[in-house]
């Protein structure tokens, strides 16, 4: 047979491995060879985990008890919706590992018209940021459902941000 | 308040599972107590997925295939198919994605079992190998490892885990699947509106380099070692530079979660080029803050 690359997508890839696996079900799923000495669950249903680590349970709602190096994900769902704030300037501050960061919000006929960050200590210096707070202002709070990214983060700005808010509502 | 036959109600589930928070929410009419049995069963996909593909389990399939050199080993679907589509990712990249570079994530350091603590070591050296040295065998569900070699599946195993995750859960019409920042939507949210998300800047804290409407999508980020993960160049083995972040927005999780790494580690004008030839959307950050969509 002659040496042809089959140019698929790995969309189409993807899509045809997760229903290849979905289908070979739990049971098939595990792992064939019995001469490898893994785990091998009993139950259709994979709950089973080796004994050596425990069993999460399922939390009744998100924000509750979160394992300590879990990182948070953006408060999309606690983010005031267009609640309407008093005008003004409010400041905040927040801290992380990367340092600590200042900010100036300014509400002009209830909404948020701009936020500047008056001080950085932040690991990347204020420059590299400057252009960003104006997102903030277009996105009123974040009125996201969920946030993709690489999660670890520091919150010091979200933080420095909803502190200032938080004064623009009292 | 409830509109007939317009769902509307949140519900929210959470789970710790692949060393994250993974975050279900599902917009129905039903009950949660009626959704938990259908919720709980979709969540232990990720254990299953964890349990067969953990680099940090001594005991997982993969980590017993690591020692298994020379011969054929038959393997779980799960299995055989991950690592299928890695080889494959691997090639479409000229080996810039590289499964194969476990034991060198291992020598860096990147080998703590985040549930026991416990440093777990192949004792594999991390030298000669390449993704060239794992053979597929699809007709016997086999692979064949040339060389030594400690597979890390771990940057696409999450995608999989939502979208078995998302199989499971085929009977509602309307819910996302969030785990550490990688996630699918399907349908719509409680306003009925497509799932609004925002992809966190790498650089500033809390905000958004861009906010995506999503409906019936993937979108899963791949950052910098500055956001905790730890991406290596599969030709070089070092760690890569230059961006801070990619996303990608692709019909599955598998795939966002799989060319999100690759671009990140081909750089921005390279990644920028594969992401067009598969025919799906992304945005790149860069070192220095700025934000390019494709």
């Amino acid at each position: 047979m002659a040496k042809r690359r089959m140019h698929r997508g790995l969309v189409a890839l993807s899509a045809s491995a997760v229903a290849a696996i979905y289908l070979a079900g739990y049971v098939r799923t595990q792992p064939a060879d019995a001469t490898l000495d893994v785990v091998e669950p009993t139950a259709i249903v994979a709950t089973v985990r080796p004994s050596s680590t425990p069993q999460p349970t399922l939390q009744p709602s998100v924000g509750r008890a979160l394992p300590a190096t879990t990182p948070v994900p953006a408060p999309a769902a606690s983010a005031a919706t267009s609640a309407s704030y008093k005008d003004g300037t409010y400041s905040g501050q927040g801290s992380s590992r990367r340092g600590n960061v200042w900010v100036n919000v300014i509400i002009s006929a209830g909404n948020i018209a701009s936020v500047t960050i008056t001080r950085s200590t932040l690991q990347y210096p204020v420059r590299d940021i400057a252009g960003l707070p104006s997102q903030v202002v277009a996105k009123q709070s974040a009125q996201v459902d969920i946030v993709s990214g690489a999660t670890y983060s520091s919150q010091a700005f979200r933080t420095a941000v909803s502190q200032a808010l938080s004064q623009a509502k009292a | 308040m409830a509109v007939s036959a317009v769902p509307t109600r949140k519900h929210e589930f959470a789970d710790a599972a692949m060393d994250t928070l993974v975050n279900i929410t599902v917009i129905s009419d039903r009950s949660r107590a009626d959704l938990e049995p259908l919720v709980r069963r979709a969540m232990a996909w990720f254990d299953t997925v964890e349990r067969i593909c953990s680099r940090f389990d001594p005991t997982s399939e993969v980590m017993q295939l690591s020692r298994r050199v020379g011969k054929p080993v038959h393997v779980s679907t799960l299995l055989f198919e991950l690592v299928s589509l890695a080889l494959e990712l691997a090639r479409m990249t000229d080996g810039a994605f590289d499964p194969t570079v476990g034991a060198e994530l291992e020598r860096r350091g990147y080998s703590t079992n985040y549930r026991t603590g416990e440093d777990v070591h192949s004792g594999i050296e991390p030298r000669g190998m390449s993704f060239r040295d794992v053979r597929l065998d699809r007709a016997r569900r086999r692979i064949a490892l040339r060389k030594p070699l400690v597979l890390d599946l771990n940057s696409i195993a999450k995608g999989l885990a939502i979208d078995l995750t998302a199989q499971e859960l085929a009977e509602l019409s309307d819910f996302s699947i969030e785990a550490g920042g990688d996630l699918f939507a399907r349908g719509h949210n409680l306003n009925g509106e497509p799932w609004r998300i925002g992809i966190q800047h790498p650089r500033a804290e809390g905000l958004l380099a861009q906010t995506l409407n999503v409906i019936d999508a993937a979108v899963c980020t791949s950052g910098d070692y500055e956001r905790g993960q730890h991406i290596l160049d599969g030709r070089t083995h070092d760690l890569v530079d230059g961006l801070a972040s990619v996303t990608v927005m692709a019909p599955t999780a598998l795939a966002a979660d799989g060319l999100s790494t690759a671009a990140f580690v081909l750089g921005r004008e390279r990644g920028k080029a594969l992401l067009l030839d598969q025919g799906v959307r992304g945005v790149f950050v860069a070192d220095d803050g700025s934000v390019e969509s494709v």
